[in-house]
């Protein structure tokens, strides 16, 4: 279970002491007015707490291993809470991510650094195994793993990164080698979406700075971000104040002129390496 | 000048005191304070520098306020190029006096004796055109999408029409300086850190002379984003270390903040 899970009820304290938490979790998080005034109760087997009022009716269920809750809305919709037995009691906490962001203020930056370093620690758990398999001396599971790893993609590349081991180079060259060919596979799929961009001329919604607020963002199209993009990731001996002099230089332009230099752009020995490597481009 | 707040970061171990000028002269005499943490909010004035006027509850839209200045209180900290490119619309909104260059005299010089640019970028590499404004002609430019009529102004950070308030007149002492005004990279970032300009470069390691700029159009949400993340700068001491490292946390928080508006 994440870390960041809120906490959100003791499973015997409803009804009860913490019956306004869930009242309050029902009310904002899940946008329901009527539970206010709402009787709680639980069925006969003691595995479900009911909400009712009026017409209204909707309810949690244990699950028969007592680690998940379900919470079963009018509408259909169901969401998953997780159980943990802590000193006899059965703890409930939020661990949908919808339902955890809606939870937090946007201003809590504790919290939110927070949940992204349990996702990113979650979602590489398992990758994070395999490169450990990956450097240890088991002969055989170092082969699978090699295999497994390399068909994660871009899920494999921070924690073979993280752990490098230069002590000996046949492993240290595979790793790097794993790398940089997981890598050159995500910017072949970057900059095969970034020539489909560059096609696309509809509009990107300006956004609404304040009324006094004495520049204006220029239009921009989805075509002329693409470029700006694809500028950024292919010509490298531009630094980041030539390509931004040159970005602004470019949004100051017309939409003739910005696609006469998309066209410019399409027309360099760089772009058609650029498509011979894409493959489907 | 005065005190908004204090606040005491128990982790950081740091108390903040939190104090707003409103006026030029209260503006130079903070950037010539030593070590403390200046951040403007307002406009770049398309590339002139910062403005200033004293509110007293009504914002008047017309008068030398936006640009020279009536008195010690309003008008242009001046911090940008020689040479600004100026959309006629502000001299219509504004009214103010303004020092465009008549096409009777030869056009401004894109670079000094020594190559050094005197042009904003915005017009680099542009054929300057004599353009009409209230019966006379000016050289001007025209750009922009969809293409405005410009004028150049005379402008600068040095020698300026509004000295002893341009950069070159002041002492720069804090410790940080912050323009969070629209595109200030594009418009000041050079004039304060190149040597060909004002030179205020960073020492290595890094531990005075920080300043920080926007490089897109920007409303209020920047400058107290970044407030917002130097108080909250998470659960580390730093009452005793260099600034860098929470300045920088505070630059890629802010940005995160920002791109989560969206904001171009």
């Amino acid at each position: 279970m994440m870390e960041q899970a809120p906490y959100l009820f003791t499973w015997n304290k409803v009804p009860g002491i913490e019956t306004p938490r869930v009242s309050d979790h029902l009310r904002i998080i899940h946008q329901l007015p009527w539970i206010q005034g709402a009787a709680v109760r639980k069925s006969l087997d003691m595995n479900s707490i009911i909400l009712t009022e009026g017409s209204h009716s909707i309810f949690f269920r244990l699950d028969e291993e007592r680690r998940v809750v379900t919470l079963h809305l009018e509408d259909g919709i169901i969401h998953e809470y997780r159980v943990l037995k802590e000193k006899n009691a059965l703890k409930v906490y939020v661990t949908e991510i919808p339902l955890i962001l809606r939870e937090l203020d946007s201003f809590d930056l504790k919290s939110l650094d927070a949940l992204a370093s349990s996702i990113i620690q979650r979602s590489r758990k398992e990758a994070q195994d395999l490169v450990n398999v990956l450097h240890s001396k088991q002969e055989e599971e170092k082969k699978k793993a090699a295999l497994v790893l390399q068909d994660l993609g871009d899920l494999a590349v921070t924690p073979l990164l993280d752990t490098l081991s230069p002590e000996i180079p046949k492993d240290y060259v595979w790793d790097v080698v794993t790398i940089v060919n997981l890598y050159l596979e995500l910017r072949q799929k970057i900059l095969k979406e970034l020539a489909e961009m560059l096609t696309d001329p509809r509009p990107v919604p300006v956004p609404e700075l304040g009324p006094n607020v004495e520049e204006q963002p220029a239009p921009r199209r989805i075509c002329d971000e693409a470029f700006l993009l694809l500028r950024k990731m292919l010509y490298l001996d531009e630094n980041e104040e030539v390509q931004f002099f040159n970005g602004r230089n470019y949004l100051n332009m017309s939409d003739e002129e910005r696609d006469a230099e998309i066209v410019k752009m399409t027309e360099t020995k760089i772009w058609s390496v650029v498509k011979g490597q894409v493959a489907g481009y | 000048m005065q005190l908004v707040a204090r606040y005491k970061n128990t982790k950081q171990k740091v108390q903040f005191i939190i104090i707003t000028v409103v006026s030029k002269k209260d503006f130079k005499k903070a950037l010539e304070t030593e070590g403390i943490h200046v951040v403007y909010m307002g406009h770049s004035r398309l590339g002139r520098g910062a403005c200033f006027d004293v509110y007293p509850g009504t914002c008047s839209f017309e008068g030398d306020q936006w640009e020279n200045g009536t008195s010690e209180d309003n008008g242009l900290f001046r911090l940008g190029y020689p040479y600004v490119p100026v959309k006629i619309d502000d001299l219509d909104t504004h009214r103010y006096t303004f020092a465009a260059i008549p096409v009777e005299n030869d056009p401004p010089p894109e670079k000094d004796e020594k190559g050094t640019f005197n042009w904003h970028p915005d017009i680099r590499g542009k054929k300057l055109e004599k353009i009409s404004y209230k019966e006379k002609e000016y050289w001007g430019v025209k750009f922009g999408n969809p293409k405005k009529k410009h004028l150049i102004l005379e402008a600068g950070w040095k020698d300026t029409q509004n000295k002893p308030y341009d950069l070159d007149s002041v002492k720069l002492k804090c410790k940080v300086f912050c323009h969070f005004g629209c595109s200030s990279a594009h418009h000041f970032w050079r004039i304060v850190r190149k040597e060909d300009y004002r030179g205020w470069v960073r020492p290595q390691p890094p531990t005075e002379k920080f300043a920080y700029f926007t490089t897109k159009p920007a409303d209020y949400r920047c400058a107290l984003n970044w407030l917002f993340c130097i108080l909250s700068y998470p659960d580390k001491e730093n009452a005793s270390k260099s600034w860098w490292e929470s300045l920088q946390w505070a630059k890629w928080k802010t940005n995160r903040m920002l791109g989560e508006e969206i904001v171009y």
